[in-house]
């Protein structure tokens, strides 16, 4: 296990190891990041060949971009620090308090990923005035605190209960909570921030709505003067350095965190005695992010409820199977490429660096430009049969968002018991008895969640489906999309519950399996541990 | 309590039956078989509020099935025409209708389009249609202004655009759209035109100097004024009208009409059917369509348009722009501008 050549060499030699299933999904990974990315580097070298000097120009901001650039900077890595401290708050809130219904909130939170940012201005408008710096950056905290809670709250119930109490009996709680609980944490908290980082950077909406001008503004500015994706691209490209940069080295540090706990295995923590500024840091921390939630909810309500009620017409049925087969689609096949990346970037090798930096590019890319190289590709030949229909809403939406389930599965390899894993590989009779029995299981809270949050996000996408959405077809969010600028706001928000439902709904599916899977395993795992595990079984 | 091989095939089997239940649908939705019946494939930039119920009208009386893909403001209505560009050498839609006519005439430029001289344009004038007959406008939409009148009188407001920032109103109490984008993009470089460049850019740092907040797009102006967060914002007829069908308490003021006024900027759709499209008949049936005379009433009715260019149309939307006094621009003059008006106008508000 602790071979230090490459992990991919590492996965062909092993034995026991589908190697070449590793590999078959490290292909498609790449597969799904260039195929989009291709048209667009071809255009940009033409571009670089034809007039270098301009390139630069764009490539290398300065002057009034540079300026915007920093500004922009600034705000998202003001929204990432805020939305890290009260998030981790609200997620030790939450890890503190994980029984009855406490433990289902939250997955409440996630349920407005798809709700357009534009309504959460909104919301926050109807009650004070908003604009410069400080409102743009009070509406993307809310907007992104529960994100940020949830990772939080993932990381925390990730941390191995003996570590915990072996430092327990040696110093006071905070300490442990200081020294033990954060640094183990830290991984998915900061992949968290990284993500939230990168949303904000490429977020122009809200920002726009408080007259801040923003870089991402300005690319678009770019594309929409001169319909020119090579010059979109690299005004572009300072933010796939940044956030590839900021990415990786908020994981840099934290290679060495693994832990023998997963999930199926984790106790909510008993007895935690916090100081009393603390404990009300935690309270005001959830009833930030719970307000945050509920301003939208009211609001969304409200409207919906004032509004004309939008006619559920056969185009509108249409709409929700077409969206809710492209949120699922994208989530299953995220997983096993995302798998394999994550494999690669949670490794020890000099390797995972790259792995990081390729696995960030699509969050640093426009979504328009996305969408675009992928309607450019998909006029070759070889993609013919593929138009037309769902895939490419599905590719692009898998490559938008891959990322963030390799990040998120990249946090649980690290927090996997690793005893299990090869107990499992040495016991179990074929991989793929090893893979249902023993490495699906333990993966499966990562997994889920993975898939949960590409669910959502998925949901909730508008530029790349849009440049590849079938003729005749169309999602709830470009509908909600079309009835927001139409200011239909009963529509809206009635569209907006729907997506909010569509989220909540697979919330639960997701629930109730992780619970029955949770009470089972703990039977196994405790099995194996006795030494009865019966690999014929 | 489950045992824990139940609970494996409890997994396998939730995750099998998701994945068939999404190919399934997949399926369903991946294929459109080849079938008897006629079908057209629509771009349009128009709101899919107000261009669905055209196309059910449409495929009732042409038994035509439309298939559309429709743009969102919100990703600046950059997509289609990107999109359209990117097809170019396999083109997947027949007709493009755009809300207004600089992208159609991006598109033109870049030879998406294919010309077709319509019956039905021939009594639209000359100025709202293109010498070679690549597009025909149909009818439009007006800049104006758009006031709060729990805050603002009627008298109270400028009458002209131009006087926006020598007003007594407090500059973030005025809003514009982004002048980057949409019909707010047009209409500056439809001022840079008229005015000339150096008198436009003139206007324009004179409102950035006020304070006057730039805001996203146009349905945000108007939703901002509504709500009294503006007194005054500059946008389009079809937004204002959607106020005024809300019951909102808001006004619309017609800039710029006395005899010595520059005129209301109007901006009228444009349709073209596209080179190499797989419908090539179906889609000169639809422009027919789309550019008669019981099509343009239609739109006026529903509100997306209240500027006829049709000389006979009769019925008024939401406002009565009978004997507008419009902006004396041709749309090729605006179209040169547009690379300037942006360069110069991301340099004054883009900081």
């Amino acid at each position: 296990m602790n071979d230090k050549r490459p992990s991919v060499w590492n996965a062909i030699i092993r034995s026991g190891y589908p190697g070449y299933l590793h590999i078959l999904c490290l292909l498609i990974f790449l597969g799904v990041i260039i195929i989009p990315l291709a048209p667009l580097l071809l255009s940009t070298i033409q571009f670089i060949a034809k007039d270098p000097v301009r390139a630069a120009g764009f490539a290398l901001p300065s002057g009034r971009v540079l300026s915007l650039l920093v500004n922009s900077v600034i705000l998202a890595l003001a929204v990432s620090i805020s939305s890290t401290l009260i998030g981790v708050l609200a997620g030790t809130w939450l890890w503190n308090n994980p029984y009855g219904v406490r433990g289902y909130l939250p997955w409440l939170l996630l349920v407005f990923i798809p709700v357009p940012s534009t309504l959460y201005y909104f919301a926050w408008s109807s009650f004070f005035p908003l604009t410069g710096g400080f409102s743009a950056w009070w509406i993307q905290v809310m907007m992104y605190l529960p994100l940020l809670t949830i990772f939080s709250y993932i990381g925390l119930r990730l941390v191995e209960q003996e570590k915990i109490e072996s430092g327990r009996m040696a110093a006071p709680d905070m300490r442990v909570y200081h020294r033990i609980v954060i640094p183990l944490a830290a991984p998915l908290i900061l992949a968290g921030s990284g993500l939230v980082f990168i949303f904000s950077l490429l977020d122009y909406t809200v920002p726009s709505l408080c007259s801040v001008n923003v870089y991402a503004l300005e690319i678009f500015a770019q594309y929409s003067a001169n319909n020119q994706a090579a010059h979109a691209f690299l005004l572009a490209l300072p933010l796939v350095i940044i956030t590839g940069a900021g990415v990786y080295f908020s994981q840099y540090n934290m290679k060495k965190a693994f832990q023998k706990v997963s999930w199926e295995r984790s106790t909510p923590v008993k007895g935690f005695r916090w100081p009393g500024w603390l404990f009300r840091s935690t309270q005001v921390a959830i009833g930030v992010t719970f307000l945050g939630t509920g301003f939208v909810l009211v609001f969304l309500l409200f409207s919906a409820f004032a509004g004309q009620t939008v006619a559920m017409t056969t185009a509108m049925y249409s709409d929700i199977v077409f969206s809710f087969a492209t949120a699922l689609l994208a989530a299953a096949l995220c997983l096993a490429p995302s798998m394999a990346a994550a494999r690669e970037m949670s490794g020890n090798t000099r390797w995972s660096g790259l792995w990081w930096g390729i696995s960030m590019i699509p969050l640093a890319i426009p979504a328009a430009l996305a969408g675009i190289g992928l309607a450019t590709i998909s006029n070759a030949p070889l993609f013919e049969p593929f138009t037309g229909g769902i895939i490419l809403p599905v590719f692009v939406c898998v490559f938008r968002f891959i990322p963030i389930a390799a990040i998120v599965l990249c946090a649980q390899l690290r927090m996997t018991d690793r005893t299990l894993l090869d107990a499992g590989q040495i016991f179990t009779p074929g991989v793929i008895r090893e893979w249902t029995k023993i490495r699906f299981p333990l993966f499966f809270p990562g997994f889920f969640i993975a898939a949960y949050l590409v669910f959502a996000f998925t949901l909730g996408e508008l530029g790349g489906t849009i440049m590849v959405i079938p003729p005749g077809s169309s999602t709830l969010t470009i509908r909600l999309y079309n009835y927001l600028h139409y200011g239909a706001s009963g529509s809206v928000a009635q569209l907006s519950l729907l997506l909010a439902g569509l989220v909540m709904l697979s919330g639960v599916v997701f629930l109730l399996v992780l619970r029955t899977l949770r009470r089972s395993h703990t039977i196994e795992h405790a099995n194996m541990r006795k030494g009865n595990h019966d690999p014929g079984e | 309590m489950m045992k824990p091989i139940m609970a494996g095939r409890l997994v396998t089997l939730s995750i099998g039956a998701c994945i068939l239940v999404a190919c399934i649908c997949a399926g369903c939705l991946t294929a459109h078989p080849a079938s008897a019946q006629k079908e057209v494939i629509v771009y349009t930039s128009v709101d899919q509020v107000y261009s669905e119920p055209v196309f059910f009208k449409f495929e009732n009386r042409t038994g035509i099935k439309v298939r559309p893909v429709y743009d969102v403001e919100a990703e600046k209505t950059t997509g289609l025409v990107n999109r359209l560009i990117a097809e170019k050498a396999n083109p997947k839609a027949d007709v493009f209708w755009s809300g207004e006519y600089a992208q159609t005439l991006d598109l033109q430029k870049d030879g998406v389009l294919v010309p077709y001289h319509s019956n039905e344009a021939d009594m639209i004038p000359s100025q709202y249609r293109d010498a070679n007959w690549y597009w025909v406008g149909l009818g439009g939409r007006a800049r104006v202004i758009l006031i709060n009148t729990r805050f603002l009188a009627g008298n109270q407001a400028p009458g002209s655009i131009l006087d926006l920032a020598n007003s007594t109103i407090p500059g973030d109490r005025i809003g514009i759209a982004n002048p980057m984008f949409g019909t707010t993009a047009t209409h500056a470089s439809a001022l840079y035109a008229y005015l000339g460049p150096e008198a436009a850019r003139a206007y324009y740092q004179g409102l950035k100097d006020k304070g006057v907040r730039v805001i996203d797009g146009n349905s945000d102006v108007r939703e901002l004024v509504e709500k009294g967060d503006l007194y005054i914002g500059m946008t389009d007829t079809d937004d204002s009208c959607e106020a005024i069908a809300r019951g909102s308490p808001v006004s619309v003021i017609l800039p710029d009409q006395g005899s010595d006024g520059i005129g209301a900027f109007i901006i009228p759709n444009t349709v073209a059917l596209i080179a190499g499209g797989p419908h090539p008949s179906e889609g000169k049936v639809f422009i027919d369509y789309l550019l008669s005379a019981e099509d343009e009433n239609d739109l006026m009715k529903s509100g997306w348009i209240q500027v006829p260019v049709r000389p006979d149309t009769t019925e008024h939307g939401c406002l009565n722009v009978s004997g507008i006094h419009g902006m004396n621009v041709s749309m090729t003059a605006v179209a040169a501008q547009n690379d300037q008006s942006r360069q110069e106008l991301a340099d004054i508000f883009m900081r």
